[in-house]
């Protein structure tokens, strides 16, 4: 049997709507998906892998955790995940446990420079720590921050599930969008009874999402002049993170499922899964999340960077080390 | 008794009692396994009120943080100017070092309290009782925060108010002045 290249674990996740979701995002990179369950989620949905405290810290595999805890690194800038590690991401308002923290031997953050709303859904989360952690390899370099009138426009085509469409608008909220236009041909988001919009409006986080939310209409083409990218699993083009998906002038599509026409002379990107393309969240978080990296504008809550900034440092000095290298018991039990 | 003609000149002592706002916020990342911040949130804010406001006047954060990737050696503190300051997790004690310490890094350890045994390819480090909690309260908060207040009372925040070598020298001798002054209390 051949192991698998990596582990998504969720640490206290408690919604089973994101657990079902959690689990799709693995499916999506076909790694195995398990839970370290304190908050009943095994009672609701027996069907999902567990995982306890000493098989998840004491695992063959180096743990990541997905955080952003101060100092965690940001994802576009980790290098691949070793064969066999843990990714780890949290409960959804509390985060990773401090016992995971503390063993993990690296932490990862994925930089979201939104005001408003400056975290994703925890399904989403994983699946973009995912794709740069085991995927996106041989990525477009960003080479210095541009301005934001580089970022593209954005269009959601299509959305076919009101949560799916919420959770979308908060991803795009959360990497810095401020106007999102949305082809609700089938009627999930705009002028829907009200229990539906409730709950489209809670996925979206809108009581604190200054995202600007405008109807495509039925007659909807792009600005003239505009160049059309289409974001998608399963059409032919190159990879996504291989595509330049930013510009003045650029428009951003992502259609969920087939049910969408492309324009003549539209480009085509490839959101290139080794699974089952996953659910509409999903996707449009891999491919905001690819746009805000080429973007690389600096998250909100960010100091200057340490290297342009003035900072002072104390350090024991060591004088010339020798060749060998002292390791320490824990450190061999790890290896 | 120092005096001044406005809010502006005033000297920085008085300005800081005037300006004294919301505590300092403290942040933890919890250290990797074989690590520990020997100086807990309840330690830094007990020093920081013995010590009143001039030595949080200005400061904006700090931050108990996992060992940054790379270095010359282990790092104790840091400061961001302007005013967040970072105190790294240490290993836990004793510690077993590869190579040899610097001879100021010696005497700075052993002025702490530790106990410095330096061999051929190592040396060991004990921190008898709260010494290790002592070192990172003065030997690194307070060092980081002398280098905050010079930079604070020039009011500068990109360049340098001094030469690194006098920085230094009086973030040390603010240090060294705080652990007596804390020492004097018991």
């Amino acid at each position: 049997m051949v192991s698998p290249r990596a582990h998504l674990v969720g640490d206290g996740v408690q919604n089973p709507a994101n657990a079902e979701a959690l689990a799709e995002a693995a499916r999506m990179f076909a790694v195995p998906c398990s839970f370290r369950d304190s908050r009943g989620l095994a009672e609701r949905l027996p069907e999902l892998s567990t995982v306890d405290t000493a098989a998840l810290l004491g695992g063959p595999g180096p743990l990541i955790a997905v955080d952003n805890t101060p100092g965690a690194e940001s994802v576009y800038r980790a290098w691949p995940a070793l064969d066999g590690a843990s990714i780890v991401v949290g409960n959804e308002r509390r985060g990773i446990r401090p016992d995971v923290l503390r063993a993990a031997a690296k932490t990862v953050q994925i930089p979201m420079p939104g005001r408003g709303v400056n975290t994703l859904n925890v399904a989403t989360a994983a699946a973009v720590a995912l794709y740069y952690l085991l995927d996106a390899h041989g990525r477009r370099q960003a080479r210095a921050p541009r301005p934001d009138s580089h970022r593209p426009a954005l269009l959601l085509a299509a959305p076919r599930d009101h949560v799916e469409a919420g959770s979308s608008l908060r991803s795009a909220a959360a990497f810095g969008w401020q106007t999102v236009t949305v082809d609700d041909r089938e009627k999930v988001w705009f002028g829907t009874p009200r229990p539906v919009r409730n709950e489209a409006r809670a996925a979206a986080r809108s009581h604190r999402n200054p995202l600007r939310v405008v109807p495509a209409g039925d007659a909807w083409s792009p600005p003239p002049g505009s160049r059309v990218v289409i974001c998608a699993p399963d059409v032919d083009g190159p990879p996504l993170h291989r595509t330049e998906l930013t510009g003045t002038g650029t428009v951003l599509v992502i259609p969920d499922g087939e049910g969408w026409e492309p324009r003549p002379g539209a480009e085509f990107a490839r959101v290139a899964v080794p699974g089952e393309p996953g659910r509409y969240r999903l996707l449009t978080g891999i491919v905001l999340a690819e746009a805000a990296r080429q973007l690389s504008t600096r998250t909100a809550t960010a100091p200057r960077p340490p290297r342009r900034g003035l900072s002072y440092g104390s350090v024991l000095g060591q004088t010339a080390l020798p060749d060998t290298d002292l390791v320490q018991p824990w450190e061999l039990t790890q290896y | 008794m120092p005096l001044s003609r406005s809010l502006r000149t005033d000297p920085y002592l008085m300005r800081a009692t005037r300006r004294a706002g919301a505590p300092v916020p403290v942040r933890v990342c919890p250290p990797r396994r074989g690590f520990v911040h020997p100086a807990d949130p309840a330690d830094i804010v007990r020093v920081l009120t013995f010590f009143g406001p001039a030595a949080a006047y200005g400061l904006r954060g700090i931050e108990l943080r996992q060992q940054p990737a790379a270095g010359t050696g282990p790092a104790v503190a840091a400061l961001r100017v302007p005013g967040l300051v970072l105190l790294f997790e240490q290993p836990a004690p004793p510690w077993d070092l590869s190579g040899q310490l610097t001879d100021v890094a010696t005497a700075r350890l052993q002025r702490a309290g530790a106990r410095v045994a330096t061999g051929q390819a190592s040396t060991r480090v004990d921190w008898p009782g709260s010494s290790l909690c002592d070192f990172m309260l003065f030997d690194g908060l307070m060092h980081e925060i002398g280098h905050h207040m010079i930079q604070h009372a020039a009011r500068k925040h990109r360049t340098r108010a001094m030469r690194t070598a006098d920085h230094e020298r009086r973030a040390d001798a603010y240090a060294v002045r705080a652990r007596h002054a804390w020492a004097a209390q018991w």
